[in-house]
């Protein structure tokens, strides 16, 4: 074998190597992995359901794209490394319902979102914001999507963890209407809260 | 004390300080245990809790503001959607549409004066251009032809109480208005400072003759008003109800929802 025969097969195997070993950068990933779930809530609200349908095809969507456990700790802040496994997993119930039936209020019935995607950032290891603006009707949105990557599951998967809409983030507006009750009356008092508002019909 | 007793001494203080710093370790480790045995939840190790700190709304008078936004609340669900579902009976939505265009085409001296006050020249220079695609190509401006513009599709808005921030203005304190509903005192200031440019508000303040402002009957001002508030309501209705369908604490979500996305216009 020649040197330059040599060089060349190195130089190839070396190539191969490389691409084998260097997935996609996590940004695109997060993108990618965002613009499934976008695409699959809008198929499902394009069939439009009844209602009911909707919030059960949204729950399973839900648990699929989003990260509502994070969601559900960072809403709360620290007071939830004192809530017990149980009221852990009663508040994130809860809050996931309120949050879906919000949701699906807001966006049946509205036209096919015309979205645009932006440059995705890294905030920090497993933690991407993918910003978007969103065109409904007659207006423009500007809305940040922050997805976490779910290293636990098999094959690791990207899921939202929050929505920033127009500057105003869905955790961070939570967060400051949990704090006081958190303060006065506890996980017990927040998660009576939450079962009076889901109980309470949603104003038309 | 010869060369291999001292390098003897130091190994031993080093494994002596390695084992100390893992017993501590240890310790700290199992305290961290005993409060998950306390709450018997899977330990808690991420700390991300700061990456949402509070905004912290200067709001000394809560209880005024409190009461006020009930008032608002009864207002807007009692008084105000019903007259906007009959509004919307006469004036169709597509309609209603093309009046907000028309209306905040013409707020056009707003947006240039405040970009202009800011500095921001190129801005001034597409909201002009702006202006002068949809007064002129979207039949006066009832057409928002813009948006098929990319570089004038979406311009931040601009408007006095964000010039206020841009020097550095503090907010104030926060104030709930009957009807208006919640402004920071920065805000509100704007907001009237604002009239003064905007043609829409000229009825309000009287310019020595009228000679630029014109010389409408008081029937046609009435008209202008009443017609360029309503175009608006409808949108701001169905926010407002879709974020008190979301909320647990609608007065606290509007107010911290506000300031947000108020800090986020200003630093655009």
């Amino acid at each position: 074998m020649s040197l330059a025969r040599l060089l060349r097969s190195t130089l190839a195997l070396s190539a191969l190597l490389a691409a084998l070993s260097s997935p996609a950068a996590p940004v695109d990933e997060a993108r990618a992995a965002l613009g499934t779930g976008i695409d699959e809530v809008s198929a499902a609200l394009r069939e439009r359901p009844k209602q009911d349908d909707l919030i059960a095809q949204l729950d399973t969507l839900v648990e699929k794209h989003f990260a509502f456990t994070t969601t559900t700790r960072l809403a709360v802040g620290p007071a939830w490394r004192d809530f017990t496994p149980e009221q852990r997993k009663q508040v994130e119930h809860l809050f996931s319902k309120l949050v879906i039936r919000t949701y699906a209020d807001r966006i049946a019935g509205d036209a096919a979102p015309d979205i645009t995607y932006g440059a995705p950032t890294e905030l920090k290891a497993g933690r991407v914001e993918v910003p978007t603006v969103i065109r409904i009707a007659n207006n423009t949105y500007s809305i940040v999507y922050r997805l976490e990557l779910d290293s636990g599951a098999t094959p690791a998967r990207w899921r939202v963890y929050d929505v920033v809409a127009e500057g105003v983030s869905l955790i961070a507006n939570y967060r400051g209407q949990f704090e006081p009750i958190l303060r006065k009356s506890g996980a017990e008092g927040l998660l009576e809260t939450l079962s009076a508002k889901i109980a309470e019909p949603s104003a038309r | 004390m010869n060369l291999h007793r001292l390098l003897a001494l130091a190994a031993v203080s080093l494994a002596l300080g390695a084992a100390l710093a893992q017993t501590a370790l240890a310790q700290s480790s199992s305290s961290a245990r005993a409060i998950d045995e306390r709450t018997g939840a899977a330990p808690d190790l991420t700390d991300d809790y700061g990456d949402y700190a509070a905004v912290s709304v200067s709001d000394p008078l809560e209880g005024f503001n409190r009461a006020i936004f009930k008032f608002n609340d009864v207002a807007y669900t009692r008084v105000l959607r019903p007259a906007v579902k009959g509004y919307e009976w006469i004036v169709r939505p597509p309609v209603n549409r093309a009046i907000g265009n028309f209306y905040d085409n013409l707020r056009y001296p707003v947006r240039l004066v405040n970009c202009v006050l800011q500095g921001k020249f190129t801005r001034a220079g597409l909201e002009t251009k702006k202006f002068a695609v949809n007064t002129l190509g979207g039949l006066g401006g009832f057409i928002r032809q813009s948006d098929n513009v990319p570089d004038i599709a979406k311009l931040p808005r601009e408007d006095l109480g964000q010039t206020l921030g841009f020097y550095g203005i503090p907010h104030g304190p926060y104030l709930v208005i009957p009807i208006f509903g919640g402004f920071s005192l920065r805000d509100l200031g704007g907001r009237l400072g604002d009239t003064v440019v905007s043609p829409n508000g000229w009825e309000y303040i009287h310019l020595g003759n009228h000679q630029w402002a014109g010389n409408l009957e008081w029937e046609w001002q009435t008209a202008i008003t009443v017609t360029d508030t309503m175009s608006t309501i409808p949108e701001v209705l169905d926010l407002y109800t879709q974020m008190k369908n979301a909320a647990v604490d609608p007065y606290v979500s509007l107010r911290d929802g506000t300031r947000r996305y108020r800090d986020a216009e200003t630093a655009r």
